[in-house]
């Protein structure tokens, strides 16, 4: 493909200029050829039932977080209700740096946690659209990065006919401050026919180089440092879009850890 | 419009020769029914080889909030000068546009390349629609000159027309790959 070597608006430079510095990075994935920009099937990896070792020891969505904000939202049951929100500001977010082996998994460092109040998803979106925490940690070999994401309620499973969860979670390298594009990409897309879980990176869709699972009301990704860019610190901001087209109106919600700009990942020792 | 969109949608939703059977009532110019592929228009009496491709995803999946590059291209089949402007519009309900960690949406403005034997154009589409319709559409309307500017063909300019490109609600119907 010919370069368009046009003059074109700053704004088409300024993508092109990211997009380099962006492909500068290290490339994941198993198979650094198949990158593709579109995600092909085989790129995916589907969802795995939750390590008993990951399943939480206290019920998601009753305020696990110490950054939630006063809200009270009520699930309904794990088959997936629509969230009762009886408080009207939208939860804040904090982010902790958590001790060594502080709420996290067996195996595995907690690096930080961006907590995210409940009932900030929109009218109608259901719990478990709904961010709780966004927890990050290193396996103890300090090989992988786990990254994992608690909503409010479990998520019901299957979906419905035409309802859509997109959970994303950002990892900004070449751009510290997280404007612009971020450079990685971990995200789970759940419909009625399962979730899958994708990484992009500044090559494209690669084949999702770890592993993904779901239990309740958790995703876990697992992925090598390596594939995401190597083991440093970063800046990440995450995104769950929720909508259900099945009814005459269809309905939607977002939710976004933090919930405005982005949070910066640390590792111990000062590996930045 | 209408043709090309039939075509991806179908495309999308039911892959096989046999569908494309279907969408081949996509219309003259159209050298690929392929959707995922390349789609390719002719500028002019086919015999000429002066060619309007679009490279890049017709349906555009997941809905991850991020900026894919696609191009297009337009081809002079005798090896003459060729000029090639785009512009991208998007239609979408309201919502769903990710926040500000996640604009531009496209590329905006027109894109413009001029060259010999092609012209390619560089352009970015961002991968995210609002949940409260049926998707977000962009659509690619283009102006190409071929024979040293002598031969001009536009989207708008029938059995030419704008490529669209999809980003759906859902998988509903089938993108074949889920």
């Amino acid at each position: 493909m010919e370069s368009p070597a046009t003059g074109r608006a700053l704004f088409s430079s300024a993508l092109a200029a990211l997009l380099l510095l962006g492909g500068g990075c290290a490339v994941g994935g198993r198979d650094g050829e198949k990158a593709s920009p579109e995600p092909r099937p085989e790129l995916a990896e589907k969802a795995a039932p939750l390590d008993p070792a990951l399943v939480p020891t206290k019920p998601s969505g009753t305020g696990n977080g110490s950054g939630a904000t006063a809200t009270t939202t009520t699930p309904r049951a794990a088959t997936g209700g629509l969230a009762t929100t009886t408080s009207a500001p939208a939860g804040g977010a904090t982010t902790t740096a958590a001790p060594s082996g502080s709420g996290a998994p067996p195996g595995v460092r907690s690096l930080a946690t961006v907590e995210d109040g409940t009932g900030d998803a929109g009218i109608g979106t259901p719990a478990y659209g709904d961010f709780v925490a966004i927890a990050f940690g290193e396996t103890d070999d300090g090989k992988d990065l786990q990254v994992i994401v608690d909503v409010a309620a479990a998520f019901p499973s299957p979906l419905g006919d035409r309802e859509v969860i997109g959970v994303g979670v950002d990892i900004f390298r070449t751009s510290p401050s997280g404007s612009g594009e971020s450079d990685y990409q971990l995200f789970a897309d759940g419909g009625a026919d399962g979730w899958r879980a994708f990484l992009q990176t500044p090559d494209g869709f690669v084949e999702y180089p770890g592993t993904f699972s779901m239990g309740g009301a958790r995703l876990v990704f697992q992925v090598p440092w390596a594939s995401v860019g190597g083991r440093r610190g970063f800046t990440t901001a995450a995104f769950a879009d929720w909508s259900d087209a099945a009814q005459t109106l269809t309905r939607d919600g977002q939710d976004a850890a933090p919930n405005l700009g982005t949070r910066r990942v640390g590792l111990p020792g000062g590996a930045s | 419009m209408k043709k090309i969109r039939l075509a991806a949608l179908a495309g999308v939703g039911m892959l096989g020769a046999a569908v494309f059977a279907g969408a081949g009532t996509a219309g003259p110019g159209f050298m690929n029914k392929y959707p995922s592929e390349s789609p390719t228009q002719d500028c002019g009496d086919p015999a000429d080889n002066n060619t309007i491709t679009y490279n890049g995803p017709l349906k555009m999946w997941p809905p991850n909030h991020k900026l894919q590059n696609v191009s297009m291209t337009a081809t002079d089949g005798s090896g003459d000068a060729t000029t090639l402007t785009v512009t991208v519009t998007p239609t979408d309900a309201e919502g769903g546009d990710g926040g500000p960690n996640h604009d531009p949406d496209y590329t905006p403005g027109d894109l413009t390349d001029s060259g010999t034997p092609s012209s390619t154009v560089d352009f970015w589409l961002r991968s995210e629609r609002s949940g409260k319709g049926d998707g977000r559409t962009y659509t690619i309307n283009w102006v190409a000159s071929f024979d040293n500017g002598n031969t001009e063909c536009s989207s708008e300019q029938a059995p030419n027309e704008p490529f669209v490109v999809l980003v759906p609600h859902d998988m509903r119907g089938g993108a074949g790959w889920k």
